[in-house]
């Protein structure tokens, strides 16, 4: 399923900054950044994952690759927030509230995080709660259905870092498998509203 | 109501479709229309006039004192571009 998640990653990607090679908008080369770092996250995890099911130790003796690949995740997260915030700041939206509201809500859920996993999560997760509000708001301006199919999918996105945050206190549970499926989930109700675009076949042309 | 502003990518846009839907009979436009309809002050409009010939999406055609401008084919293939990358963003709320 992560391999999954790394190739529609990669489609969205690939379009965004093809879209920055033609046009040159910064916007398009932050939406390339993001989903090309989601992309090599949902890699990197796949690759922990099938190593520990190829060696049969299972997935815990290779941490650091997944504390890695969920960094990436957390980075392409941040790109996405970093684009709503920079418009909310030109629109006078209500960013730096929830920037503030963020700030003060990161301890809660960095509290029980003995491990660098749980607090990329966390941060992950306030980054996606972030960027699912914004572009919810940006629907009540524009009543556009793709985009509230895009802050559903952030939200997916979201609710599956909440639950994998949530696997630190039941180790071993259900938890991992529902938050990859939830996590699979939301990145695909993203690319749903843009199957229409011609994702994969991009002519290249000029940059102002 | 709120103030929208419009990005430097999109004050492009409304031009070269100025450019594209007022070219009389493929004689261009003339700088007043532009700053007109593109709603953009002339120090402002010059600048990006002056960098969209360079870029080859505008021809500039000398007329006594003054200039028109017509959109080139580059410029239509931009303004597809642009459109197709545009919906992509907004889908996102963002803006290009």
């Amino acid at each position: 399923m992560n391999l999954l998640g790394f190739g529609i990653g990669l489609l969205i990607a690939k379009f965004a900054y093809s879209g920055y090679r033609s046009v040159g908008s910064p916007t398009l080369l932050r939406l390339g950044f993001a989903f090309a770092a989601i992309s090599f996250g949902f890699l990197l995890i796949w690759i922990h994952s099938i190593t520990g099911i190829v060696s049969g130790d299972g997935p815990s003796n290779l941490a650091s690759l997944l504390v890695i690949g969920l960094g990436s995740q957390a980075v392409g997260y941040f790109f996405l927030a970093f684009s709503h915030s920079i418009q909310s700041l030109t629109f006078k939206h209500m960013a730096p509230a929830f920037a503030l509201v963020s700030l003060v809500i990161a301890p809660f859920f960095v509290i029980p995080g003995n491990s660098i996993e749980h607090i990329i999560r966390s941060i992950s997760f306030i980054l996606l709660v972030y960027g699912a509000t914004q572009t919810i708001v940006s629907y009540m301006w524009s009543r556009r259905k793709g985009t509230l199919v895009i802050a559903s999918g952030l939200g997916m996105l979201a609710l599956g870092e909440f639950i994998g945050w949530y696997n630190f206190i039941y180790p071993g549970s259900m938890f991992y498998y529902i938050s990859v499926t939830a996590k699979i989930a939301g990145i695909s109700a993203i690319f749903v509203p843009l199957y229409r675009f011609p994702i994969g076949r991009v002519k290249v042309g000029s940059s102002v | 109501m709120a103030v929208v502003y419009r990005s430097h990518f999109q004050i492009i846009a409304d031009i070269l479709n100025i450019a594209r839907d007022y070219n009389d009979g493929g004689s261009g436009v003339n700088i007043t229309l532009l700053i007109r309809k593109a709603n953009v002050s002339y120090g402002r409009i010059t600048k990006i006039l002056a960098r969209l010939v360079d870029a080859g999406l505008l021809q500039e055609i000398p007329e006594d004192k003054t200039c028109r401008y017509k959109i080139s084919e580059r410029g239509m293939e931009f303004l597809q571009a642009y459109t197709k990358f545009h919906e992509f963003v907004e889908s996102f709320g963002l803006k290009a």
